[in-house]
């Protein structure tokens, strides 16, 4: 009101504080703007920063267990091929300098023998490369097949159910899902001393839910996403990037009775960025 | 008294050459501001506050100066409207903003009929002061949620839009008091005015310099790309 009754006089002082009021108003606003937005930005070239961190250590992560897999893979085969087929030479060449035909027979069996369970040894080696049941019969065949193995070892009791699993995944998605649960039942048999894993699996919004519960010792979201970030944890790195691929997420919990660890995956069954491809 | 008579008209010169600068930059850089519209629209209304302020100098008869402040009250709005309107990117906010135009046309066509303006038509120019305010702080608002752009001073919209407000913001009080006060007071105060047209005037020649050195450095970007195939 009072700058609708200014007098004259007053209209002078009423001008300047005015001008200046507003002058400092907008400019006040427009620094405001400028500041937040510089905020934001930085907050983002941050995040930015520490996402490509997170692929950094994922990368290095893969790579390492890559060559942990190949050392594994060499070992195999230089300790336990490499001296079965030198033995089984040592066999055949004896066949060549002892003319003796009953010798001969009984080196030429032994040789067989010693090929036969190389042939076994590399099918092992193979197998544990890529197992024939999940290539042949699917994701839940082997899984099965998996618990079942863990279950005749006595050591644990471990079961697994397939409620909606008519349509099969991609065989790809199928092998990233089986890796994820060999990797997580491997780490539950070696870390957790729980007296049963029991997995099952259902169909949720398009995306197939993969559930593990376990009795034992075990980790949650936060914990994971620690173990993620740090230098150690190269098999729960490992979970991380193969599910990156297949767009799936992976969820650690405790059950809602304090009593069970519970471990999610979900992989959506179509790709989200499949139809975007050329 | 002689002193500050000479500073008042040296403001009054230089607030009225201003005008030109933008218009100038825009001419002689024709060829790379050409194709963007709120180019052609700030210097339009350069061109066109030149000539009412020669208008205005020339002319003595009072109606006639009456009806000229009316009417660039009505086309400043128009000319700045149309600016913000090309800049901002929201469907809703743009309905708001055709429908405050078609209030402001109608409330100036009758304030114009129902009352009669001696010299500023100041309550015109409060409105649209208002309006254009705070149509630019809408603009300031989607440029800060707007993450795509890295800084919004890198943007000549920005420029523009600053220049408007700081001009309306400036002078909004001496309009407003400029019909209550004598012509001798509202000399003294216009020297405010002057400044900020001035600041308006310098703003949109930074606008324009900084759309046209974008382009150049597009420009060359390309060229380096084609280069390199």
């Amino acid at each position: 009101m009072y700058l609708l009754q200014a007098t004259k006089e007053g209209i002078s002082l009423v001008l300047f504080m005015g001008t200046l009021g507003m002058l400092v108003l907008t400019i006040g606003l427009i620094m405001f703007i400028i500041f937040h937005q510089r905020k934001v930005i930085r907050y983002q070239l941050r995040l930015q920063q520490m996402e490509q961190l997170q692929q950094q250590i994922l990368l290095n992560a893969s790579i390492r267990l890559q060559e942990e897999e190949r050392q594994r893979l060499a070992a195999d085969l230089h300790d336990d091929a490499g001296p079965l087929l030198a033995t089984a030479r040592l066999y055949l060449n004896e066949n060549l300098v002892n003319q003796d035909k009953a010798t001969q027979l009984q080196s030429i069996y032994q040789a067989r023998q010693i090929l036969d369970d190389t042939i076994q040894l590399i099918r092992n080696i193979s197998h544990s490369l890529m197992p024939p049941t999940l290539k042949n019969f699917g994701l839940e065949s082997a899984v099965n097949d998996m618990f079942q193995k863990i279950s005749g070892s006595g050591q644990i009791n471990a079961s697994s159910r397939f409620h909606e699993y008519k349509d099969r995944l991609k065989p790809e998605k199928e092998l990233i899902v089986y890796r994820v649960v060999q990797e997580l039942v491997n780490n539950i048999l070696k870390h957790s001393n729980s007296s049963f894993i029991h997995l099952t699996q259902n169909m949720q919004n398009g995306s197939c839910l993969v559930r593990l519960h376990h009795d034992g010792r075990g980790i949650v979201q936060t914990d994971f996403e620690k173990l993620n970030k740090s230098n150690i944890g190269l098999g729960l790195k490992n979970i991380s990037s193969r599910l990156k691929v297949a767009h799936g997420n992976i969820l650690f919990e405790k059950d809602a009775s304090q009593t069970y660890y519970k471990v999610t995956i979900e992989i959506p069954r179509d790709d989200p960025y499949e139809s975007l491809a050329v | 008294m002689a002193k500050t008579k000479t500073i008042e008209n040296l403001f009054n010169y230089l607030a009225f050459f201003s005008d030109l600068l933008p218009c100038l930059l825009f001419f002689i850089f024709l060829k790379k501001s050409t194709s963007i519209k709120p180019l052609w629209i700030v210097t339009i209304y350069c061109v066109y506050d030149f000539l009412t302020n020669i208008g205005l100098l020339y002319l003595d008869h009072k109606p006639s100066r009456v009806f000229l402040y009316s009417s660039f009250t009505f086309f400043e709005y128009a000319f700045f409207v149309w600016i913000l309107f090309l800049f901002i990117k929201n469907a809703v906010f743009k309905k708001f903003i055709i429908g405050s135009s078609l209030f402001f046309t109608i409330f100036i066509i009758t304030y114009n009929l129902l009352v009669k303006v001696i010299g500023i038509d100041s309550i015109p120019i409060g409105v649209e002061a208002i309006l254009i305010l705070i149509f630019s702080f809408y603009y300031l608002y989607e440029q800060m949620k707007d993450t795509e752009t890295l800084f919004v001073y890198s943007r000549y919209s920005f420029w523009i839009v600053l220049g408007m407000m700081l001009y309306l913001a400036g002078s909004f009080f001496i309009y407003i008091y400029a019909s209550q006060l004598d012509p001798v007071q509202v000399g003294k105060y216009w020297i405010f005015t002057n400044i900020f047209s001035i600041i308006k005037n310098i703003f949109f020649a930074i606008a324009i310099l900084l759309h046209i050195s974008a382009k150049s450095k597009s420009e060359k970007i390309n060229y380096k790309v084609y280069s390199l195939n």
